[in-house]
């Protein structure tokens, strides 16, 4: 079906290098630039999860003003592994209060020490029932902790003795083009990888100094020289930068084309 | 016979048009591919394509579209397939660990 010559090269291949719970890393190969950039884009701006988007404030002595707090709430990140069992509001056919298309949260804290107190996400408690499996919609807490004791819960304000907060707040879906509150990803980025390659005729041409200069040329290491052989070798592709040191120590030796970056 | 056309897809951006642009590109029947996104505010996407006399601009893009239908979700199969693959690999070297 395909008149194209990509498809010539072979067939699309996935490796995983890396992946964690908050973290991914895999190799694409045969396919154009292209796809792999649609795909960041979509990561980024397409990806629908749940944010805070609707507060009502019922009580707030803090210093923070209350659109002040509110924004700080639509970018607490919501676990949202379960946003596909939620509807968008606005295709919902419910007059504004429905379990299918927002999650209720509701917090009331006063401070009754003389110490400040911090109001964190912890606070938050959520009023919708849990969906089926027991799934919840929660805010995340802390950084990449897997450890429960080291998670850090946001703090949203902070409050003084006899200062109080109270406010209900409603999440929905959304996506990441409509703010940025929704963006799932804190990082998506893809890279070529570079292809080294060294001309085996040029290369047969210098001599065992030259081949050295060159090696010594690259900052990254990619490089190695065998004094056996008295061979120019690629040690790692993988770190090449594209400085194109190489190439350029190449041309300053008259040896211009020895090597080869893609 | 025409052998020009021009696309203008709503609510869209470079997401799709730089995608389907590169992959006209790559097809023979193709002499020229271009795509714009006429004002940064605005969601509209226009893709000018000219193909060569014998053939259909319309049914080169309708290919090509399906075309790329069927790569992105080998795409996803062939994902979870590696995740399938890299969890039991993860699995297995800490098994293997812990029979020391």
């Amino acid at each position: 079906m395909s008149h194209g010559f990509y498809e010539r090269l072979g067939e699309m291949t996935i490796e995983i290098r890396d992946a964690s719970p908050n973290h991914c890393v895999f190799v694409l190969s045969n396919v154009d630039r292209s796809v792999p950039n649609a795909l960041r884009r979509v990561l980024i701006s397409e990806t629908p999860t749940m944010a805070f988007d609707f507060v009502e404030i019922q009580e707030n002595d803090s210093v923070l003003n209350d659109e002040f707090i509110a924004h700080r709430l639509g970018l607490v990140p919501l676990l949202s592994s379960n946003v596909s069992h939620f509807k968008y509001a606005h295709e919902c056919d419910c007059d504004g209060e429905c379990d299918k298309c927002r999650v209720e949260f509701e917090l009331n804290v006063r401070c009754t020490t003389d110490e400040p107190l911090d109001v964190t996400s912890s606070d938050l408690r959520n009023l919708s029932a849990p969906l089926a499996m027991g799934l919840t919609v929660r805010p995340a807490v802390g950084r990449d902790c897997p450890n429960e004791d080291e998670q850090e819960p946001i703090v949203l304000c902070r409050l003084g003795k006899g200062q109080s907060l109270k406010f209900r707040a409603t999440a929905r879906k959304g996506i990441g083009k409509e703010h940025a509150k929704f963006q799932p990803v804190s990082v998506a980025t893809f890279y070529a990888e570079p292809v080294v390659r060294i001309d085996p005729e040029i290369h047969d041409q210098l001599n065992f100094e030259q081949k050295e200069t060159v090696e010594q040329s690259c900052p990254s290491l990619v490089f190695k020289t065998d004094s056996t052989t008295e061979m120019l070798e690629i040690e790692d592709m993988d770190r090449c930068t594209r400085c194109m040191e190489c190439v350029a120590t190449a041309k300053s030796i008259d040896a211009p084309g020895l090597i080869k970056i893609d | 016979m025409t052998d020009a056309a021009s696309f203008i897809i709503r609510k869209e951006d470079h997401t799709l048009g730089n995608l389907v642009r590169m992959k006209l590109l790559r097809d023979e029947r193709v002499i020229f591919a271009g795509y714009k996104v006429p004002h940064p505010l605005k969601y509209d996407l226009i893709i000018k394509l000219r193909t060569t006399k014998d053939h259909n601009p319309v049914d080169v893009m309708k290919e090509n579209l399906e075309d790329i239908q069927g790569q992105l979700s080998k795409f996803q199969s062939k994902f979870g397939e590696a995740m399938r693959q890299w969890e039991m690999e993860s699995a297995h070297i800490v098994q293997s660990h812990s029979g020391w």
